[in-house]
């Protein structure tokens, strides 16, 4: 019956049956059946055809057996003679015969037209489900696979034949992204249930061949109309492409969150439509209280055409790029903003929006404008340099000139040459300033730092200054304190840095102004103020005054030359031994006042730190040595040990030089090289013992070979040792010491 | 001739002005401009040879005034800036040359030649050669 049932109708068949059917009828009624029915032919059992053809080929197939089996009937079964049925009884017989053959047909027909309905009907389901682009599984109710389309069937691995009727966990195997458990059956959840089920997101969906797929799916009950569960339709896809495309989605909006730049998202009408942390932060506007409002409530009033033009040159597809302007933040401060602005599109390269990024470029702008500064100070202080270096010049080309001129004239020649020294003094001092600040800004100046007097450093610089001072024709007092303040300090350097301000006291003081210099203890630190009746210091140049390249401004008239550089150079000079540098005054014409203070310290002042070089104080041992060398880098070398041991060093490179500096210079110790030019180390040596003032003279030889005959061979010649090239520092101190005789 | 140096560097003005004697003019050197115009009235000097930066009274400005009072000087303005710098620029009409310092004494002297000679010396800047 399943055959029967699976079959569409077959007209073919039918027709066949009309008659197959009907002959059999009619053979069955009159051989099998004859005895029991006798000469009445009812022609119902004719009935059978009917049903079987109307079964195969439907109405027509019916019809045909009806006909067939009418005349079957009546011309083989009942009509004897003529053509015409005799009995009234048989013609009824026969008409309800033919109204239940055409019924019968007519029901048949019926039942092969819905059930051709319902075949086309699953067959324009089974199509578009085969053409959609979900996967969709359908199963009964006890959850065997009924119907599997193409995509279910490339997701799983499996092909329609041969999933049917399996149980839908065993083709339809999903775990979780996460843990890689197995999860639920969705269709065991669903029937369960009875209501539509979506699974959890990250699902993992394994293929035959094991492909993993994330996949995203629903199941839904499939319910007739009293709410019985007749299977379940399960619907899937693949959501890789979906998946990849969220990720990048998050990592692009993560980028843009966390970035400390500005970023606005705005429509071609101007309302922002995205804002980020970088903005809120920048603009001070949460995302909540600016999205959906026009930007133009960032722009001040006074650029009224800025979101315009924006707007114009967007839409026509530019880019802007470091757009300088201001912004307007929410709290009203403005703020100097570098703007990159983009046009932003759809696949079909329309414009639909508009991305603005905005910097904060306050900082920027504030360094630059600071760096032009410097930039013009430096140019300025080259036009000074040139002009302060010249200055010298034009007296001492005039005093070239002089003794040139002059001849005889001893007087005048002496007047130039007076002047010429002053002049290339105050060259030197100007070019040493400069390699002062140059040396402290790379780093490079050395303290010599000692326990020293103030009230002496300030005697110093009070010396140095006094020309200048007395020239202007100005009054310096003096005030120092009884006790002696020591610091720890370059007193050569803070002698600089007071005369500096007594040199500015007295240049920038009317003749005849009153100069005051008062030195005391306060507390642990020693204060110095100098103080000047002179043009002052305005309240604007005040905070300035200690810049590299400041000075007063300089109209033509009141130059006094000098570089703008001292008291920057003081500044840092006093900073590096630890002090401060201060400058008051009431303001213009009202005079000055410079205050340095230092710390003091208490102990009595101390010889200096030994590693400092020594040139000119006494060391505890203390010798006058000739080095003898033609290799200059040894004699370098050596001299350089022998002043850290604070012994007086003088050096000759042969040996005719040797003897005649031995001779001048009277050395306590003689360090000779034996391979010397014109004359080797004995014979130096030889001559030298045999000057009166050589015979208790040390002398050390140096040789590059050490062996017991050479040794004994300087011995021979006269020396009193013998050192072998290269020499342990140790080794030399050590022999010295031996050597040198001590100081009292 | 004679001739008045004003230059508020002594050494400058002192040594110049022994140059100039040795070159047999009659020199007065003084070393601001105010002492420049008290001088000048009296020594009246058929050449000044000024420097610009001065305190109290600039070069320029004395240079003015000696227009104004005595007309046949020769004036040459000594400057350490350069000849072209636009703050000298109000002084153009009131020297006669200008000259870098340090001055180039060759051409010093050429210059007082030519007046000496009476020819007219058109008013012109010179920078100085070397």
């Amino acid at each position: 019956m399943a055959y029967l049932r699976g079959q569409g109708r077959q007209a073919g068949l039918g027709y066949l049956a009309a008659f197959v059917a009907t002959a059999i009828v009619l053979l069955v009624r009159r051989f099998v059946l004859a005895d029991l029915f006798g000469p009445d032919a009812p022609l119902y059992l004719f009935l059978f055809a009917v049903v079987a053809s109307a079964w195969f080929g439907g109405l027509k197939a019916g019809l045909l057996a009806t006909g067939l089996s009418a005349l079957a009937g009546t011309y083989i079964l009942i009509v004897r003679d003529g053509w015409f049925i005799a009995d009234t009884g048989d013609r009824l017989r026969l008409i309800v015969f033919l109204l239940s053959g055409v019924t019968i047909s007519w029901f048949a027909e019926s039942m092969h037209r819905s059930r051709e309905g319902a075949d086309r009907q699953r067959e324009s389901l089974r199509i578009t489900l085969d053409s959609i682009g979900d996967a969709v599984i359908a199963t009964d109710a006890e959850g065997r696979i009924t119907s599997l389309n193409p995509v279910a069937e490339t997701l799983t691995g499996w092909t329609r034949a041969e999933a049917l009727g399996r149980p839908l966990q065993e083709v339809f195997h999903i775990i979780s992204e996460w843990t890689h458990e197995r999860l639920e059956d969705p269709v065991k959840h669903v029937l369960a249930e009875g209501r539509i089920i979506g699974l959890a997101n990250h699902t993992l969906l394994i293929a035959r061949d094991g492909t993993e797929r994330p996949i995203d799916d629903s199941a839904s009950p499939i319910k007739d109309a009293e709410g019985t569960i007749l299977g379940v339709v399960l619907i899937f896809r693949d959501i890789t492409e979906r998946k990849r495309a969220e990720r990048t989605r998050l990592q692009l909006a993560a980028i843009v969150e966390s970035s400390d730049d500005a970023i606005i998202g705005m429509d071609l009408e101007g309302i922002i439509r995205s804002w980020n942390r970088g903005a809120e932060q920048l603009y001070g506007y949460t995302a909540g209280e600016v999205v959906g409002k026009p930007l133009s409530l960032l722009i001040s009033p006074d650029h009224p055409d800025e979101l315009p033009m924006i707007l114009e040159r967007l839409r026509r597809g530019e880019r802007i790029e470091h757009f300088e302007t201001v912004r307007v933040c929410k709290d009203g401060r403005r703020v100097d903003v570098s703007l990159s602005i983009s046009p932003i599109k759809d696949e079909s390269e329309r414009i639909i929006g508009v991305s603005k990024i905005a910097r904060d470029v306050t900082e920027r702008k504030r360094l630059y404008e600071q760096l032009q500064e410097a930039d013009r100070r430096k140019d300025e202080f080259l036009a000074i340099l040139a002009h302060e270096l010249r200055n010298p010049l034009a007296p001492i080309r005039n005093a070239l000139q002089i003794i040139r001129l002059a001849g005889d004239d001893k007087a005048s020649v002496e007047k130039a040459a007076v002047v010429m020294d002053r002049q290339l003094q105050q060259m030197v001092r100007l070019i040493d300033d400069l390699m002062d600040v140059s040396r402290i800004t790379r780093n490079k100046l050395k303290l010599h730092r000692e326990r020293v007097d103030l009230a002496t450093v300030v005697r110093n610089a009070v010396e140095t200054s006094r020309p200048l001072i007395e020239a202007a024709g100005h009054e310096l007092t003096l005030s120092l304190p009884d006790e002696p303040i020591l610091v720890d300090a370059d007193s050569a350097r803070l002698s600089q840095v007071f005369a500096n301000l007594l040199n500015n006291a007295a240049k920038y003081t009317e003749r005849g102004g009153r100069i005051s210099l008062t030195l005391q203890r306060e507390s642990s630190h020693a204060v110095l103020r100098v103080k000047d009746t002179g043009i002052g210091i305005s309240a604007e140049h005040l905070p300035h005054l200690f810049e590299m390249f400041s000075q007063v401004e300089r109209s033509l008239e009141r130059s006094q030359g000098g570089l703008g550089i001292g008291l920057n150079l003081a500044k840092r000079l006093t900073e590096m031994q630890g002090g401060m540098i201060e400058a008051h005054s009431e303001g213009l014409n009202k005079g000055s006042e410079f205050l340095v203070r230092l710390p003091a310290v208490s102990d009595s002042p101390t010889q200096p730190h030994p590693a400092a070089e020594q040139e000119d104080k006494p060391g505890p041992q203390r010798c006058k040595v000739l080095i003898v060398d033609d290799d200059e880098d040894t004699v370098t070398s050596l001299s350089i040990m022998l002043r850290i041991l604070g012994h007086e060093v003088l050096s000759a490179h042969d040996g005719v030089q040797a003897i005649e500096a031995a001779n001048s210079f009277r050395p306590d110790v003689v360090l000779l090289d034996i391979a010397l030019p014109k004359m080797n180390g004995y014979e130096v040596a030889r001559r030298i013992r045999q000057e009166s003032w050589g015979e208790s003279m040390k002398l050390v030889a140096l040789t590059g070979w050490g062996q017991e005959e050479d040794k004994r061979r300087s011995i021979q010649a006269g020396f009193n040792h013998h050192l072998t090239k290269p020499m342990e520092p140790t080794a030399l101190e050590v022999l010295l010491k031996e050597l040198c005789p001590r100081s009292t | 001739m004679r001739i008045l140096i004003a230059d508020d560097n002594r050494d400058a003005a002192d040594t110049l002005a022994m140059v100039l004697r040795f070159w047999g003019h009659e020199v007065r050197a003084v070393y601001d401009g105010r002492g420049a115009l008290l001088t000048a009235r009296s020594f009246k000097p058929h050449a000044a040879l000024l420097d610009i930066q001065m305190p109290h009274l600039n070069g320029g400005d004395v240079a003015l005034d000696l227009r104004k009072h005595s007309e046949g000087t020769f004036i040459i303005a000594l400057t350490a800036n350069d000849p072209d710098d636009p703050r000298l620029a109000r002084y153009d009409g009131a020297f006669d040359a200008f000259v870098s310092k340090p001055c180039d004494l060759d051409h010093l002297a050429e210059l007082l030649a030519r007046r000496r000679s009476g020819s007219t010396i058109r008013r012109q800047q010179l920078s100085t050669s070397s």
